[in-house]
């Protein structure tokens, strides 16, 4: 313990008489570790800690069910599914199911537009939350539709509404029109059981026709609109408890005796890794980034090693001189090692402030939408330890191989060493010329990545989407929180787009459910089709999206056949959908689609257009089959207004707003935004990956480039002599100027070598945030290549011009 | 006496100052000097001299103060930096007291290196350095590192660089001052067939037996020409 005390009082005065040495060091580490603890925190927020407030939440599992066939993969629950899973599974300790919600909550006079959801009565117990003030919901509130007009809100809506008031529970508030009691607050670290959004309230799922006016689909088996979240019995594993889900679903498919139940399957998948929550979105991104940063740490680590094997040429002397006097060489390494753990300490201290600055650059990178967006990012214990853990590990990493160089030595070889006869020591370079290769090898992955993902950004911008972006802007109702029937809301679509269309400017007008591109999901339905034989385990399925009149023009979506929908297209009138040509291919296979006719649960629609393909769900799949029914035909109560205009869209923003409030001026309307800012939005990953790996990119390459300027300007130093001879035996300034660029541009080289290999190799990891680039696009290679080259001439060209400085007169002088 | 009446090297009024720290130091205070084609010559005097200070010029790894110097017929004044480069490497050979090996490159790159400075082809070069090599009695080296060498056999290894590009003259400053006497005789004696083989040579040495061998000795005080000397008595012992 002395003796450690005394190292460490050794080798803080060692650091601080090179502070040079020490403040290049300690920022680089402090840049790595600093963007290694950042992105923990981010990960953490995903992977490890995604449902803050939920206790054990590794053990809670979202349930989902795959129709055989179904390409769309897993799909909900539906309440009577729901009901017979979680009365007859024993391996789970309970089930609940929520589904997210907008609602409008009026307390005192003014809406207020709120994001929550309808859960079972045994959502919070499950989830093993207990509120922090007031009740949460209990058995009772799972009896009877319609009976518990209550509800749970957040801690944080409570503290911004209600500024704390602990006289909140008991109060009457109504929820979409309707009386409801507040009955407790959930504790403050509690969001909800969606991955990435802060809710802040939660209504009981009987009270589902009240919040969801006109749709009545609590005891429909078909309509599958839940999501399971199950809490694993102890000593249960996920495959025991998957299999038995899977035995149930079944189980119910025979009792029933309809084709629905028969090889359905049940997928249960922790929180994190569920392939409709917010983990599907951000897991890849935070894999991708986690891999870039550490890249970065161990640039960073490389570079730390070469000024340490750098610093211990300078003290061979003293280390030749210790162990003459009897010290094992053991000590020396321990104490190098010590020196190393102490930078690394510092590195990380700095590393810690700076991540704890860059906790909130997520939330500024989250796509401006309309949801309430956010994760539970936070610089706690895990996080803390992870910083320990990462900095040890550097400070052994880049202290361990320098401490066995330095030490290495002889006493007489150091003095031999010492003697001025021969110049030279090129040999014991190596070490540090393989540092350098692997730094720039590192970058020029982390610089290629970055150039992709910007590539994709770009792409997005100016992708064929099949759209036409431009002049398009978007405004959103909601009519369920207001209270609309389909009748009410049928026509109060009906006149709005009358409305809408005459206003200066306005070239055409639209409705749409879903608008393409949009992080709100999609829908996907199975069908018959007329003369078409579907295989047996594989139906025919599409996704459905709903649309006004005009859709196809308003948007710029070429019409390849047929018509589209006009006002006509409504109740009173047979219903009619309009496919996208990979639907029409699909499923008419070179026969005519328009006149064709489709089986929609009972009944029989007919095909009277085809549109052109374009992208749905993201801009990175090929679009699938799709079809288009009318808005005004089949009633949903969530539609977004599209307006193409003249000029730019957001001027007539204030113009489309009176229109809708002309016809009610109390429904609330969002999600104002252009559709080129909406598509952008979309691309957020892009944006994120292009943004993140390009300043990390940029870092690493800044390290890279520090790395092979001091590795090439100290091996100049150390051949002051030999540059010297050189001159004296007649090498002009051009060939010391070739001669030593050469040698750093050597080991550039064979960096980008090895970087491109490990790039191309690598490149399948990203390919699927990748939009319309290849990820072995040869552009992007040869750029990144050419800017590093570039800078690695630039780095080395100092090293270089001082080289052919040198003074041989001097150089040359015997001391 | 195998010199003949053509000057190779004319100083007139040579000077060095160095300044450091605010400091002048007047190395070289106005050297007047002929060296003759094929001649042998001694430049001896104390330590600080100048004797290192004028090699380094008339070597051009330095320039005078002030003062002319011809070199083959050329004022090296005007002389532009590659144009001096092509010089050191084609008229001049140098050895040093400290040898002056590149560590990382063998006896034979050693020794090849002034040749690669001319863009030479490697079937000349080669037979070139197994010549100066095997002049130097080194040949059976080739291979090793200078690390691998004694100091007599890494100054033989340095005067066979010296001598590979066939220089007009050899410069040499202190060749034997790291090495024993034994040594230090070999590679004077090795300079002296040098010599009578035709070479030019100029050499700093303040041990008067090695003096001796040369055809005519510069003495040298605080940068000034004090005394020149031909040890006539040497030449019999030469024949
Ligand atoms: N580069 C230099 N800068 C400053 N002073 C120098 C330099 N080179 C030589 N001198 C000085 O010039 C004088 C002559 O040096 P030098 O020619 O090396 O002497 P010698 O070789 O005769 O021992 C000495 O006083 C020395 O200190
Ligand atoms: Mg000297």
């Amino acid at each position: 313990m002395e003796t450690l005390l005394r190292e460490l009082g050794h080798a803080a005065r060692g650091l601080n008489r090179s502070r040079g040495f020490t403040a290049v060091a300690v920022l680089t580490l402090a840049l790595s570790i600093g963007a290694n603890t950042t992105i923990f925190t981010w990960a953490s927020a995903v992977f490890l800690d995604p449902l803050p407030g939920v206790a054990d939440s590794g053990r809670v599992l979202v349930v989902q069910q795959k129709e055989p066939g179904n390409n769309e993969g897993y799909v909900s629950l539906s309440y009577p599914d729901y009901r017979d899973y979680r009365d007859r599974n024993t391996t789970l300790s309970g089930l609940a199911v929520t589904r997210n919600v907008m609602v409008s909550l009026e307390s005192d006079g003014t809406p207020q537009r709120l994001y929550g959801q309808i859960v079972s009565g045994n959502f919070f117990d499950v989830l093993g939350v207990r509120a922090s003030l007031g009740r949460t919901f209990a058995p009772e509130d799972d009896r009877a539709p319609g009976e518990s007009a209550v509800l749970v809100i957040s801690h944080a809506f409570w503290q911004r509404h209600f500024a704390g008031d602990a006289n909140v529970v008991g109060r009457a508030v109504r929820l979409n029109k309707q009386p409801f009691t507040i009955v407790g607050i959930a504790p403050r670290e509690f969001r909800g059981s969606a991955l990435g959004m802060r809710l802040d309230v939660w209504v009981p799922v009987m009270m589902q026709a009240v919040v969801e006016p006109g749709s009545t689909r609590l005891e429909e088996r078909g309509n599958r609109w839940l999501e399971g979240l199950g809490r694993l019995r102890p000593g249960v594993s996920r495959e025991t408890a998957r299999a038995e889900l899977t035995q149930i679903a079944a189980q119910i498919g025979a009792e029933r005796k309809t084709e629905a139940g028969r090889g359905r399957s049940v997928g249960l998948f922790p929180i994190a890794r569920s392939p409709r929550g917010g983990g599907a979105v951000l897991g890849p991104v935070m894999l991708v980034l986690a891999s870039v940063v550490g890249l970065v740490l161990l640039i960073a680590c490389a570079n730390v090693a070469n000024l340490l094997l750098t610093r211990a040429v300078g003290r061979e002397r003293e280390m030749a001189v210790r162990l003459s006097l009897g010290a094992r060489r053991r000590d020396l390494v321990r104490q190098l090692l010590v020196e190393s753990l102490l930078l690394a300490a510092l590195g990380g201290g700095f590393g810690v402030l700076l991540a704890s600055w860059g906790e909130h650059a997520l939330q500024a990178m989250l796509p401006p939408t309309d949801y309430p967006l956010g994760l539970a990012v936070g610089l706690n214990g895990r996080a803390l330890g992870f910083t320990l853990a990462v900095t040890t590990l550097a400070g052994l990493v880049f202290g361990l191989v320098p401490a066995l160089q330095a030490t290495r030595g002889t006493t007489s070889g150091a003095l031999r060493e010492g003697s001025s006869a021969v110049a030279g020591g090129r040999r014991r370079q190596r070490l540090r010329n393989a540092l350098v290769v692997t730094q720039v090898a590192a970058s020029v992955l982390l610089l290629v990545t970055a150039g992709l993902f910007l590539r994709s950004l770009g792409n997005v911008r100016s992708f064929d989407l099949g759209l036409d972006l431009k002049g398009v802007g978007l405004a959103s109702v909601d009519l369920v929180s207001s209270g609309y029937d389909s009748a009410r809301g049928t026509a109060f679509y009906r006149e709005l787009l009358e409305r809408a269309r005459a206003l200066p400017g306005v070239e055409s007008v639209s409705l749409v459910r879903r608008v393409p591109l949009g992080l709100g999901g999609s829908s996907s339905t199975s069908f018959e089709v007329e003369g078409y034989e579907a295989p047996k385990d594989d139906p025919a399925w599409a996704y459905v999206n709903n649309v006004g009149p005009d859709f196809l023009r308003t948007l710029g979506i070429r019409l390849v056949d047929g018509r589209e929908f006009g006002p006509g297209d409504d109740a009173q009138h047979p219903e009619v959908i309009v496919v996208n040509e990979t639907m029409a291919r699909r499923y008419w296979q070179g026969g005519k689609a328009v006149g064709g006719r489709v089986r929609l649960g009972d009944d029989w629609v007919s095909v009277v257009g085809i549109a052109r393909d374009t992208p749905f769900t993201s801009v990175q799949e090929p679009p699938g089959p799709t079809f288009y029914m009318p808005i005004l035909q089949r009633y949903r109560p969530d539609a977004t207004v599209l307006l193409r205009a003249h000029g730019d869209p957001a001027s007539h923003q204030g113009a489309l707003v009176g229109a809708i409030h002309a016809l009610d001026p109390s429904l609330a309307v969002f999600g104002l935004r252009s559709l080129e800012d909406h598509v952008q939005a979309s691309a957020f990953r892009q944006r994120l990956g292009s943004q993140v790996l390009g300043a990390f990119g940029v870092l690493g390459l800044a390290l890279a480039m520090l790395g092979l300027y001091g590795v090439l300007a100290f091996s100049v130093a150390q051949r002051t002599r030999e540059m010297g001879i050189r001159t004296a035996l007649g090498a002009s300034v051009a060939t010391l100027l070739r001669q030593v660029l050469g040698e750093g541009l050597r080991l550039a080289v064979l960096g980008v070598l090895l970087g491109t290999g490990l790039a191309l190799a690598l490149g399948r990891l990203v390919s699927g945030l990748l939009v319309g680039v290849s990820p072995v696009d040869p552009a992007t290679f040869a750029g990144t290549i050419g800017a590093l080259l570039l800078a690695a001439s630039l780095a080395c060209a100092v090293p270089a011009r001082r080289a052919t400085r040198v003074d041989p007169a001097v150089a040359l002088r015997h001391e | 006496m195998n010199a003949s009446n053509d000057a190779m090297i004319k100083l007139e009024g040579l000077t060095k100052v160095f300044y450091t720290d605010e400091v002048e130091t007047h190395a070289l205070a106005g050297i007047h000097l002929e060296i003759l084609r094929g001649e042998y010559v001694a430049i001896s005097g104390p330590s600080g001299c100048g004797k290192s200070t004028l090699l380094s010029i008339l070597g051009l790894l330095d320039s005078p103060s002030s003062g002319t110097y011809v070199l083959n017929n050329t004022p090296v004044q005007g002389l532009d930096l590659s144009q001096r480069a092509r010089i050191r490497n084609r008229e001049i050979g140098f050895i040093f007291q400290s040898f002056n090996l590149i560590g990382d490159l063998n006896v034979y790159e050693n020794v090849e290196l002034p040749l690669t400075y001319r863009g030479m082809k490697a079937s000349e070069r080669k037979d070139r350095v197994n010549a100066a090599l095997e002049r130097v009695g080194m040949a059976h080296r080739s291979k090793h590192l200078p690390s691998q060498l004694s100091g007599g056999q890494q100054q033989r290894v340095a005067v066979a660089r010296a001598l590979v590009g066939a220089p007009s003259i050899l410069l040499a400053d202190e060749p034997t001052g790291n090495l024993d006497s034994k040594n230090g005789d070999a590679v004077m004696d090795l300079m002296r067939e040098l010599h009578r083989a035709g070479s030019t040579i100029c050499m700093v040495t303040h041990d008067p037996r090695f003096a001796r061998h040369a055809d005519r000795t510069i003495h040298i005080f605080d940068g000034r020409v004090v005394e020149e000397s031909t040890e006539a008595a040497a030449a019999p012992a030469l024949a």
